[in-house]
């Protein structure tokens, strides 16, 4: 009965949560051992069995409202004090370093500021995949598991991290529990979350039910060390420019080949994304074509 | 030879005796029994869930045939089930008998609106059951009971099901914003006299304040429906362009209040059936009303919780944090004021309290499990989760289904005029109480390791497989349970005949015959007290030494 926890945010809501469960359990045991005591002592032993009349006092409903009351202020102010331990101090205090679409320009640079971010990912949202892209070193990743992908977004240890969240299509949610809380990816809005973990591998996954295979639609993070990090990125870079073969898209002419449905389903993007020239097969359109179209939904990150 | 309500002697005219009538009695028979056989429905959908999420990589069912699957049973728990079943067949049964009325206000509003349910309910069901009959995935919703846009829209959720699943929400929202004003107006002009204000019995009570809610909240998600059908067939543009939280504001200003739809009429049942099984009061009376007016108004208050994770500003997020930490208090003056009433009471253990157990003993869970996940830090790692699942289930399984369950045991013996088996509602209690924990305690565990809710499968080596398991024996115990239900049910054919007041009851429907002639009372009664059976019993002396 207890949440994981690495990160200083997690363990500060797993304090929290524990602090709520022993108060329940004192709750729980009250109402039920109420109960039962209440079924053994009080059953009918005589037909004409009479008790006495009683209709109420105001004294003890009076305590059984003020109690409660006390309590769940309670809860509420330590989950208020709760709410900015996880965001730093400062007028952009956010819950959970989650930045509110609305305000999220300035309050990201300045959040970002404030907890100098070493490592910045952007990452988008697809049914039903997680596209990953380092900002710093120009490389990218993807949550599927392929020729070229291991699957797992790849973070440095010890370093705070960004993530940067979007989506191209429906709401997805990102939700890796050891590293941090959810928050929603929603379709034309950013969503941000912070952590600093130490080295191992943690699992996580869509959290937003978003259509047909969500349940695949996995996010398995993997903390290493800065060199083997700098060492994986390297490996990305070569790989890359290894790929001369692939094919430079026009985003001004994919939009258009996009808007008119150049993909019958979000499921086809996938495919595009992973094999230009068979996705040009199935869809019909030149290699070039798909690869426009990609390009233009790689401007939306 | 007693009859029941549907007069057996007029066998030929049965039929359209059934479809032209207007007395609420029938009326609220055909609710219940067009409810249950939606919750049987429902529930064996998720028995196939609980088969699929028995072990990891299950194949049971493919990913879109699991989502229709789950969203079928959502919404047709909710809108097919407990709604219909609390409102229109309890609420319609009970509520003008309770009253001493001859009838509700508006008989032929009435059937229109059971009828009207009928057809959404054939519209809803009929789309999910067509697509299994043929295999096309094409002629149901599988976006979840909630629809969020965008998945819902034609972009993403192209089907004709979806619309289907859309209209028939529709006229499911009419049909029940209909049965409310009925019930508002009949509860306000139709009381016999001498019923003042606090004289109505408890579960009217609740009926009051549950119908208001009803004609409060119903309309906007009506609202929202109309717009998500012409946003996906008009061309209109109300979700496309707006704030992605559009949908879920409208969404749950509705569904917020509807849980408490769903759990106030239970909890008048409670109310009825704890002071006739205690042979005392109802404890705090005052309280308890002013309590489920209270929760009728806060429940109004919260219904941004549901989304602190969805990219709500803080500001709005920590108001609705506080009002939902607060609709906590009213919830548990009643369960310390039931308790009270049993206290020092004479509680005879009959089917009937035995269910109020139930939901007490559970309630209590759900009602503890949502303070926790108000608290928005702790929010943030359950939302979601199979810890929401639990959750809702402790408080509509554990609030709805057992008051239901003590409802049935407890008038039954009014509405058809036979004796439900003791013996065997006892065993239906056990296997139902121990299945439900079963199946629901284990996604606590879940929940808090992470397992999403509405995935249709998950891998191995997550630590999930024992919860999932434990979870899926449970589901089948209550299934169980529920057979020896429709057993019970069976043997009423040939159940000795119930006494017009077998429990010793308080309240004007105990007043009448079992079951009650047409018009309910030949004579109206004039009531001089909130419990007037028990006067005419024992007498006003015993009344008052308190
Ligand atoms: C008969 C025993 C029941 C069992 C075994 C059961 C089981 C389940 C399970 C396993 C889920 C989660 C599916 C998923 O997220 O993939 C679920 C969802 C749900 N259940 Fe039940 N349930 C039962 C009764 C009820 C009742 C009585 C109600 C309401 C009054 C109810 C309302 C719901 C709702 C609203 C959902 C959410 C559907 C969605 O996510 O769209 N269930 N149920
Ligand atoms: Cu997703
Ligand atoms: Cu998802």
């Amino acid at each position: 009965m207890t949440l994981p926890a690495v990160t200083s945010d997690t363990i500060n809501i797993q304090n929290l949560y524990y602090l709520a469960f022993w108060m329940s359990v004192v709750v729980f045991v009250l109402v039920e051992s109420l109960l039962l005591y209440s079924a053994f002592a009080f059953r009918r032993r005589r037909a004409d069995e009479m008790p006495e009349q009683n209709h109420g006092n105001s004294r003890m409903e009076l305590m059984w409202t003020v109690v409660p009351a006390i309590v769940v202020l309670f809860l509420f102010f330590i989950s208020l004090d709760g709410m900015t331990k996880l965001t730093g101090a400062g007028s952009y205090a956010q819950p959970l370093n989650h930045v509110h679409p609305i305000d999220n320009t300035d309050a990201a640079r300045r959040i970002d500021e404030a907890k100098q971010t070493d490592e910045v990912v952007t990452i988008t949202g697809r049914q039903w995949f997680w596209q990953y892209r380092y900002q710093k070193e120009g490389v990218s990743a993807s949550s599927q598991v392929n020729a070229t992908s291991t699957g797992e977004l790849m973070v440095p240890a010890g370093k705070s991290v960004r993530l940067d969240l979007n989506s191209t299509d429906v709401i997805h949610a990102w939700f890796v529990p050891q590293l941090s809380g959810m928050i929603y990816v929603n379709p034309g809005e950013r969503s941000y979350i912070w952590f600093t973990a130490p080295v191992g591998e943690y699992y996580g996954q869509c959290n937003f039910f978003c259509g047909n295979q969500h349940a695949q639609m996995i996010s398995k993070v993997k903390v290493v060390s800065q060199t083997d990090f700098d060492a994986w990125v390297k490996s990305k870079k070569t790989a890359q420019q290894n790929d001369v073969t692939a094919q430079q898209g026009d985003p001004s002419r994919g939009v258009q080949l996009y808007m008119d449905g150049a993909f019958k389903s979000v499921s086809a993007i996938e495919a595009a994304q992973r094999d230009t020239a068979v996705a040009a097969q199935t869809t019909g359109m030149s290699t070039q074509e798909v690869a426009d179209v990609i390009a233009y939904l790689d401007t939306l990150q | 030879m007693a009859s029941i309500s549907i007069p057996v002697q007029k066998r030929q005219s049965a039929l359209l005796d059934i479809l032209t009538t207007v007395d609420h009695k029938k009326i609220g028979l055909m609710y219940m029994v067009a409810a249950f056989v939606f919750f049987l429905f429902s529930g064996t959908l998720a028995l196939v869930i609980r088969l699929q999420l028995a072990a990891p990589d299950m194949k049971l069912v493919d990913p879109g045939l699991y989502n229709q699957m789950f969203t079928m049973h959502g919404t047709g728990m909710i809108f097919l089930f407990t709604i219909p079943m609390l409102v229109g067949g309890f609420g319609n049964y009970m509520v003008p008998l309770q009253i001493g009325a001859r009838d509700v206000a508006f008989p032929r509003i009435n059937a229109f609106s059971f009828w009207l349910f009928v057809f959404a309910a054939i519209v809803m069901e009929g789309g999910f059951a067509l697509g299994m009959a043929m295999q096309n995935p094409n002629l149901a919703s599988n976006a979840a009971w909630t629809a969020y846009v965008p998945l819902s829209t034609r972009v993403f959720s192209p089907q004709a099901g979806m619309d289907i699943w859309l209209f028939g929400l529709i006229l499911s929202g009419i049909a029940s914003t209909l049965g409310a004003v009925n019930f508002v107006v009949t509860a306000y002009a139709m009381r016999a006299p001498g019923m003042t204000t606090w004289r109505i019995p408890m579960f009217t009570w609740a009926m009051i304040v549950t119908a208001v809610m009803v004609l409060l909240s119903t309309p906007v998600l009506t609202a929202a429906l109309a717009m998500l059908t012409a946003d996906r067939n008009f061309g209109t543009q109300f979700f496309k362009s707006s704030d992605p939280r559009l949908w879920q504001n409208m969404f749950w200003f509705y569904s917020h209040p509807a849980v408490y739809i769903m759990v106030l009429p239970g909890m008048g049942i409670i109310s009825e059936i704890l002071p006739v099984f205690s042979r005392k009061p109802l404890y705090g009376t005052k309280a308890i009303v002013i309590s489920t007016i209270l929760i009728g108004l806060l429940g109004f208050t919260t219904w941004a919780h549901h989304m602190f994770v969805s990219g709500v500003a803080p500001e709005i997020q920590r108001f609705f944090m506080f009002t939902t930490m607060v609709i906590a208090v009213p919830t548990g003056v009643k369960i310390f004021n039931w308790i009270a009433t049993m206290w020092k009471g004479s509680l005879v253990l009959k089917t009937p309290l035995l269910m109020v157990f139930g939901f007490l003993s559970t309630f209590t869970v759900g009602g503890i499990t949502g303070v926790i996940q108000g608290m928005i830090p702790i929010d943030t790692q359950l939302h979601n989760t199979y810890w929401v699942v639990a959750h809702f289930h402790y408080v509509l399984f554990g609030g709805s289904v057992f008051a239901i369950m003590g409802g049935f045991y407890y008038w039954i013996p009014k509405m058809l005029g036979k004796m439900l088996n003791d013996t065997l509602g006892k065993v239906q209690f056990v296997f139902m109480w121990i299945g439900f924990n079963l199946t629901f305690f284990p996604m606590h565990i879940l929940g808090l390791e992470g397992m999403p809710r509405r995935i249709a499968t998950y891998a191995a080596g997550r630590g999930w497989e024992i919860p999932n398991l434990i979870a899926t024996v449970g589901a089948f115990t209550i299934a169980t349970s529920v057979l020896i239900f429709i057993i019970n049910c069976l043997t009423l054919l040939r159940a000795k005949p119930a006494p017009a007041d077998p429990w010793e009851g308080n309240t004007l429907e105990w007043d009448t015959t079992s079951p009650p002639e047409e018009y309910n009372f030949k004579k109206i009664p004039v009531v001089t007290s909130d419990r007037p059976l028990w006067d005419r019993r024992h007498g006003a002396a015993v009344q008052a030494g308190h």
